[in-house]
């Protein structure tokens, strides 16, 4: 049970407001909250979590109104989800339009905070069965080459992607030149025979059928899922949609080369878009996201995936 | 024989992974059945830039995409399944 609405307010520099108060919507946070609560819980070696789950607002030391972050607990288990880092893209967007209504001008350094207030007949969390997490009784091996180990995080499960995946990954986006291209990851959850907790196997990459990409962006359409429910049955292998796969061309080609040499574009990031579209169609704690980014001198790989209600840069296990 | 004015179906996610199982009145719209699903399961109805994210809905049976348009009980049968799914997009913004 959610007890409170959420406002975000913009900042000017010396903690001036400036224009009103942004209702905001918890839909996302909740959701990505209860996840996190329920991988939890599987990880500790429970089913998922109990209801009912109730959601409060930890005061920041600034001191009630002003959140600092939004706790969500279900039984004696409980995720702490920090409400700067869940409404920054809320933040950006309102600073924007600031700028465009000349509230606020262009350049000039802002900040936000986020204010909560009691309110009765909140909607709760979505209300949707989750028979359980679609653990095989297979096992499999963490042992291998560890990829982007600079990115692994201690509680991290491991995850494996197919070295035919990784190729067919680099090869859809040399393929795609100066367009982005996407599509659906298929794979399986196991238990890791080291471990007994899960471990992701990413076994085959669907091109995303029905899809279309510019330069700046890559768009799933009915079609692209409708025709990966597909393919998933025709290879009647066990798999299931574990997520997507998109590439980013060379955003910065074009630029003066010592840009080029600090450009931030050039860098594997998964945008804003690419986090919401995890949080709309991949938002099972196991899910992740792969990414090739031309940086320029070749095709970077990436992987992503949630890490307490969060997208966030991982580690992978190779074949090689 | 008596014939019930809602019928009960199940809506899943892309992937298959969550379920509800719903009941609508049979005169309601496509349209209608997606809204109420969304509120229901959650779904995002924006973007990160603020627009809309179109869901459609796949009629499991048949192998086709439902218009929003489409009376519920002419196009569904009691525990006829549906799939959720959106048009979105990955990319820099």
């Amino acid at each position: 049970m959610n007890t409170h609405t959420y406002s975000l307010h913009i900042l000017r520099e010396g903690r001036h407001p400036v224009g009103e108060p942004v209702d905001l919507s918890l839909r996302g946070p909740l959701q990505r909250g209860v996840e996190a609560l329920h991988w939890r819980s599987f990880l500790a070696g429970n089913r998922l979590v109990p209801e009912p789950v109730r959601a409060l607002p930890r005061w920041s030391p600034l001191g009630e109104p002003v959140v600092d972050a939004i706790l969500l607990e279900a039984g004696d288990i409980s995720v702490s989800l920090s409400a700067n880092r869940l409404f920054a893209q809320a933040a950006r967007r309102e600073s924007t339009r600031l700028v465009e209504a000349e509230l606020l001008e262009k350049g000039v350094s802002y900040g936000f905070v986020i204010t909560a207030r009691p309110a009765s007949d909140m909607p709760g969390p979505p209300v949707f069965h989750l028979d359980d997490y679609p653990l095989c009784d297979e096992c499999g091996e963490s042992a291998g080459v560890v990829a982007d180990a600079g990115h692994a995080a201690p509680h991290d499960f491991p995850v494996r992607v197919s070295r035919v995946v990784l190729d067919d990954a680099i090869r859809m986006a040399e393929q795609s030149g100066d367009d982005e291209t996407g599509g659906v990851l298929f794979g399986r959850l196991l238990k890791d025979s080291e471990s007994g907790g899960p471990m992701l196997v990413v076994t085959h990459l669907c091109p995303a059928a029905g899809g279309h990409g510019d330069g700046t962006s890559f768009t799933f359409t009915p079609e692209t899922w409708s025709l990966a429910q597909d393919m998933l049955s025709e290879r009647s292998a066990g798999e299931i949609m574990i997520g997507s796969y998109h590439s980013h061309p060379d955003f910065c080609k074009d630029c003066e080369p010592e840009r080029q040499k600090i450009c931030a574009m050039r860098r594997p990031f998964f945008s804003d878009d690419d986090v919401r579209l995890h949080e709309s169609v991949f938002p099972a704690a196991y899910s992740v996201g792969l990414l090739a980014s031309n940086n320029g001198s070749g095709i970077e790989l990436s992987l992503w995936g949630w890490r307490d209600g969060f997208i966030a840069r991982r580690s992978y296990l190779t074949n090689d | 024989m008596v014939i019930n004015d809602s019928i009960t179906i199940t809506a899943r996610d892309v992937t298959g992974q969550r379920r509800t199982s719903y009941e609508i009145p049979r005169n309601s719209s496509v349209n209608d059945l997606i809204e109420g699903l969304g509120d229901r399961m959650g779904l995002m109805r924006e973007d990160s830039e603020g627009r809309n994210i179109t869901w459609y809905a796949r009629h499991e049976r048949e192998g086709r995409a439902l218009h929003r348009s489409e009376r519920v009980g002419e196009a569904l049968l009691d525990q006829d399944e549906i799939r959720l799914q959106p048009e979105i997009s990955a990319g820099m913004a």
